[in-house]
């Protein structure tokens, strides 16, 4: 089956030590997040040119929703979200599943700061089916964030 | 109590806190949580009292593989109770019991005596030597995490001094005393709005929020915890200075909004999941969220950014104003690489970007205030500067925002308004039963989170996604702050890199935007 890469996924490990594989037993559970199904939105709310009221919730759209669902029971696994209005569906299954549905091999990592987390190695791949609704799949890399700003 | 037999926990050992201030033994009473982390199920012998044989093999990694062998989690639940202490958590998968007690009942469990400790002005628990456990419950335990909170990396924090309720030291502000600076409207108090506080770490102690709010004399909020990813309330660790500045302040503000505080892990996925939550919330309907967290834009991977600029944009497009703290370490925003950098998410272009002052009461109308700049003593700088990857939106193309400096990029400028900021200036707020002098634009996103909860009461209509109405506001609706540089960019008269529009005249922003809103009734909306 033809895959295609989600643009800017893959990992930034600059300075990362890989230290082993992961449990191929692992529970994974990753946010798959779907394109906004009207794209013009956004002009019109930088330009000040939205009016919310005329407008509802610009959720994914339903056709993209159940091909998403329809990919991960094809890939065994769970679905334990399904959210149209904030165009996400969460998945879980063991990281052998995982990584075959996303395309990716799993490490255990740690960064230049001594913090051990769970990483992959390349850009995530999807079936070019699914691809295409698809903005991020995020979760698989489980790195601390962000820092409070105090 | 008769003589129990005792083992140490292998690699348990802390030194103590290098340039601290010990401040003398912690109070007994004192509630203190551990987080006891177990051995994987299977190829383990049974739990035996004949540990001699057994060494416990102590693994730096906390990841999840095998969950935990359900006898053990019985004997350290058994453990736990036999020791006057709560289970307030219980992950067999991720192997780890949270037990809380007072800081007498944990230091007799596990074999240690706690201190306090301030360093740079910040105050920790910390304790030297060895844990040590019971023998039968030993070879099930890995770790014993959070009994010392000292900081592991360099402080980021932004805290000033330990101050008494009755001392306010001169120079640091209350929530209410900024209010009337910033001029907000009085006779509304956020009724009837719902402020959503994204947090990726830390809690809340409601004692705390009930002494802090007494303190004030001001009624204290409707407050909840909603649980994200599996993110929890769960007080104890640093990021609780965080959460209760977010907390106090908001709150302070708009007492009469309740607050509903986000909790999610600390990856991409929590923080995405956690803002999606908090627009699509049907339940609680926040019509603010505001986020103190963030990273410089280029610790994102761009599917990351992507994401959360997407959910960003469908918070705006559902009418719920993002506030969104612009970074604490000038305009490199801490990276070393010789390059200047904004933080994300303040740099999406539907975030409401809260700069840092550093502020003086004058006593007259216009407050005195400065570009929060104290590098030089190690004590941050506003973020600031112009994005690499988001052009200039429409609502800044005649803000004169100036080209990335490195490259040319025609970006979004960071911040669109400010604030007071500098820890030396900086807001009182109690966290973990200390009051503290805390600083940095974490306070600046929950501070504009309350005022647009007392304007949107006032207006009688979430302002929504406010930055296009905020860019043709007249100048009299913010306090310019022309003075001073957060490094690479300096202030000057109208929008800088540093403080944007300015900090608000609140009263003023309601009046004008109340007057958008009547001129603009009737007008088509394309």
């Amino acid at each position: 089956m033809e895959r295609t890469a989600i643009p800017g996924s893959a990992p930034d490990h600059s300075g990362c030590r890989r230290e082993r594989a992961v449990d191929p037993e692992a529970p994974v559970r990753a946010t798959i997040v779907l394109r906004p199904s009207d794209p013009g939105v956004a002009a019109k709310l930088l330009s000040g040119r939205y009016d919310p009221a005329a407008h509802t919730s610009a959720g994914a759209d339903p056709h993209a929703m159940a091909a998403v669902e329809a990919f991960a029971r094809d890939n065994d696994l769970v679905i334990e979200e399904s959210d149209a209005a904030g165009r996400r569906v969460v998945v879980s299954g063991p990281s052998s599943r995982m990584g075959a549905a996303f395309g990716v091999t799993f490490g255990e990592f740690v960064s230049p700061n001594g913090v051990t987390f769970r990483g992959y190695d390349r850009d995530i791949s999807l079936p070019s089916g699914i691809a295409k609704y698809v903005l991020a799949v995020l979760g698989l890399d489980t790195r601390p964030a962000a820092r409070p700003r105090q | 109590m008769p003589a129990e037999s005792r083992l140490t926990i292998a690699g348990s050992d802390k030194r103590p806190l290098a340039n601290a201030q010990p401040m003398g033994a912690v109070h007994a009473d004192e509630t203190v949580s551990a987080t006891v982390v177990l051995r994987r199920r299977g190829d383990h012998p049974a739990i035996a009292v004949d540990s001699d044989s057994y060494q416990p093999h102590v693994r730096e990694d906390y990841g999840i593989t095998h969950g935990a062998d359900p006898n053990d989690l019985a004997a350290i639940e058994a453990f736990a109770h036999e020791h006057h202490l709560t289970v307030s958590e219980r992950d067999a998968a991720r192997r780890t019991i949270v037990v809380t007690g007072t800081a007498e009942a944990i230091q007799q469990a596990f074999g240690t005596q706690l201190q306090r400790d301030t360093m740079n002005g910040a105050s920790f628990r910390t304790r030297t030597g060895m844990l040590s456990v019971p023998a039968a419950v030993h070879p099930a335990i890995i770790a014993v995490l959070g009994l010392d909170n000292r900081p592991i990396a360099k402080p980021h924090f932004r805290r000033n001094h330990k101050v008494t309720p009755a001392a306010t030291p001169p120079g640091s502000f209350t929530p209410p005393q900024l209010s009337k600076i910033y001029n907000f409207p009085k006779n509304v108090t956020g009724a009837g709005q719902t402020i959503a506080i994204i947090e990726l770490g830390g809690g809340y102690r409601t004692s705390d929020l009930k002494s802090y709010f007494s303190s004030l004399k001001i009624k204290e909020p409707k407050i909840s915890a909603v649980s994200v990813d599996g993110g929890l309330n769960k007080p104890g660790g640093d990021a609780d200075g965080e959460v209760m500045l977010d907390i106090e302040v908001a709150g302070a503000i708009a007492p009469g909004a309740a607050i509903a505080v986000y909790f999610a892990p600390n990856t991409d996925q929590g923080f995405h999941d956690a803002i999606s939550k908090a627009v699509h919330d049907t339940a609680r309907k926040p019509s603010i969220i505001s986020i103190s967290w963030g990273a410089p834009e280029d610790a994102w991977t761009q599917q990351a950014r992507d994401a959360m600029n997407a959910a960003l944009q469908d918070a705006a497009a559902m009418g719920v104003t993002v506030t969104v703290a612009a970074g604490d370490d000038g305009s490199t925003d801490g990276m070393a690489d010789g390059k200047q950098h904004v933080d994300f998410p303040s740099s999406s272009p539907f975030a409401l970007a809260c700069g840092g002052t550093k502020l003086t009461d004058s006593g007259t109308k216009i407050p005195s205030e400065q570009v929060w700049n104290e590098l030089a003593n190690n004590e941050g700088s506003t973020g600031g500067g112009v994005s690499n990857f988001f052009p200039i939106p429409d609502y800044q193309k005649n803000a004169g925002v100036p080209k990335n400096v490195d490259t040319q990029f025609a970006g979004r400028g960071v911040p669109d308004i400010c604030g007071d900021a500098d820890p030396t200036t900086g807001y009182l707020v109690r966290v973990d039963g200390q009051n503290e002098i805390i600083g940095g634009t974490s306070a600046v996103a929950p501070l504009w989170a309350g005022l647009l909860a007392l304007l949107n009461q006032q207006l009688g209509k979430p302002v929504g996604f406010v930055n296009p109405k905020l860019y043709g506001l007249p100048a009299s609706s913010f306090f310019d702050v022309v003075t001073g540089n957060n490094g690479s960019y300096k202030a000057g008269p109208k929008w800088d890199a540093c403080t944007g529009l300015g900090s608000p005249n609140g009263t003023a922003i309601g009046e004008a935007l109340a007057g958008n809103a009547t001129a603009s009734a009737g007008a088509p909306v394309s």
